[in-house]
């Protein structure tokens, strides 16, 4: 098993702090789900984990190797980023298909067939230009390079930007059958934290530039709870817990918290449930919202 | 050598055909059309067609590679880089395209030049070769300066270029501007000779900014 590692990474822009001292570890072999609002930092650290962009402070190791300007750790990289339909100067002109072949020249493993089969399934047209191509068809065009890389560590921002909902669910089937049978380590950020919460093994949570969390998936879960009732009842209960949204109607309270662990009894005057990553994200935005 | 280098090696090596061949096509294009449309009842019309082709040739050729290389710091290198290609390789990649591109024209120049050569051609192979250098690298150093000014400032620095190019090329048609206007013909190995010089230090100032360059999105 193999580490992709950065240790105090820091990303400044002039006087702005866009990252600020981040330690994380992603281990091979699992299904990462990078979650984080518009701004917090998510391109911006992929961006630095595979050395696409330079970090003000801090190193980016894979299996202790550091990753910038080596070979050997970016051949087993793969970020498929949001392809730019405007450059400086112009439109973007290219093709898919010589995108595509530019992915092939530099992917080591790169599978031709797959990719050809991927653009059949999503039925994007290989002739036409990026500048053309809807929000929905980039976003393909970011999964087909993504897939067909057969990169060990496959990063992918945003994937299903613009998707309808077949095409979502395709690449979810896509993501778990690669998954299954290569066990390639995946690196998915996405807004559309329902749908993909399933495939997470690993969440990693950033805010304001610093990872809030790196849990198993199933187990950051298990802590956090969904605790309802009457105001006074709900109070009592959740005291001394980390509560990070309440909603009150009238007399009736609901809370969303996180405990430090599972199977907490929270007594009988009060309404238990579990909470979904994309509830939870939720509340620790509203609850960021209110500290602020 | 490794293996990352040489897939981005022949990548650029590609670039640098791929470039050669758009960009002669259009140019030989319009050259025989502008000829066609000088031509005269008596021309000899198939050396004035071979001297006009030299003429665009020699003008455009490098000029392209200015303008074209401004699209690839932010563009072509930035799909590269974000494809797991690393920084120096790129930097090497590029100037095999530069020079990949500039050789092919100087064998474009002398293929065009055979039915109408002149001892004297052998001079304009090298600054045909000098100023294609020299444009491409121009052009790629400021296509990382657009990237942090606008296209404002392309536009004026692609006018600002194209004036110089024709001062320096055109030279011999002008008088009386202040200061001895040496004759292209004369000249043309030393334009070549500081050509190749701008060439150097302009890829010293793009192997800095290459250094470490991001993706931008």
């Amino acid at each position: 098993m193999g580490v992709l590692a950065g240790k105090n990474i820091v990303k400044k822009y002039g006087k702005e702090t866009v990252l600020k001292n981040i330690d994380i570890n992603l281990e091979t072999g699992k299904i990462y789900g990078l979650i984080g609002r518009n701004g917090a930092g998510k391109t911006t650290l992929l961006s630095i984990l595979t050395a696409q962009n330079p970090a003000t402070e801090g190193t980016v190791t894979l299996d202790g190797e550091a990753v910038w300007e080596n070979e050997k750790a970016l051949s087993r990289i793969c970020y498929s980023r949001e392809i730019s339909q405007v450059t400086m100067l112009g439109t973007n002109n290219l093709k898919v298909k010589e995108y595509l072949a530019t992915a092939k020249a530099f992917y080591a493993n790169w599978d031709e067939e797959y990719a050809k089969e991927l653009i059949k399934l999503f039925k994007i047209d290989a002739g036409k230009r990026i500048r053309g191509l809807s929000k929905g068809m980039l976003s393909v065009v970011t999964i087909i390079v993504a897939l067909a890389s057969k990169a060990e560590i496959t990063i992918l921002d945003e994937p299903v930007a613009g998707l309808d909902i077949v095409a979502r669910e395709q690449f979810y089937n896509l993501v778990i059958d690669e998954y299954a049978n290569t066990g390639r380590t995946f690196i998915i950020s996405t807004h559309i934290i329902e749908e993909a919460a399933s495939l997470f093994e690993r969440v990693i949570i950033i805010d304001g530039g610093e990872i809030k969390f790196e849990e198993n998936t199933e187990d950051l879960l298990a802590r956090a709870y969904r605790v309802s009732g009457s105001a006074e009842a709900v109070d009592k209960a959740v005291s001394g817990y980390k509560v990070y949204n309440t909603e009150t109607i009238g007399g009736f309270k609901v809370a969303i918290l996180l405990a430090e662990e599972p199977g907490i009894d929270f007594g009988e005057e009060v309404h238990i449930e579990p909470v979904s990553l994309q509830n939870l994200f939720y509340a620790m935005c509203k609850s960021a919202e209110k500290g602020a | 050598m490794s293996d990352l280098f040489k897939r981005t090696a022949k990548y650029y090596f590609r670039q640098g055909i791929k470039l050669f061949s758009y960009i002669s096509l259009g140019v030989l294009a319009v050259a025989v059309m502008w000829t066609a449309t000088l031509l005269g009842e008596g021309d000899d019309w198939s050396r004035r067609l071979f001297l006009m082709l030299l003429e665009f040739f020699e003008f455009f050729m490098p000029y392209a590679a200015f303008m074209l290389s401004l699209y690839a710091a932010t563009l072509n290198d930035g799909i590269v880089l974000s494809m797991g290609a690393r920084r120096k390789d790129i930097f090497i990649g590029n100037l095999i395209k530069q020079g990949t591109y500039a050789l092919c024209n100087a064998l474009g120049y002398l293929l065009l030049a055979l039915p109408v050569w002149e001892q004297g051609r052998i001079k304009h192979v090298l600054f045909v070769i000098a100023m294609s250098l020299a444009s491409g690298a121009s052009g790629y150093f400021f296509g990382y300066k657009v990237d942090k000014y606008n296209n404002a400032v392309a536009a004026v620095v692609a006018i600002v270029y194209m004036l110089l190019y024709v001062l320096i090329r055109y030279s011999f048609v002008i008088i009386d501007v202040g200061f001895s206007a040496y004759a292209f013909e004369n000249n043309v190995v030393i334009y070549a000779l500081g050509a190749l010089l701008i060439f150097a230090g302009m890829e010293v100032l793009i192997y800095r900014a290459n250094k470490y360059s991001s993706v931008v999105t």
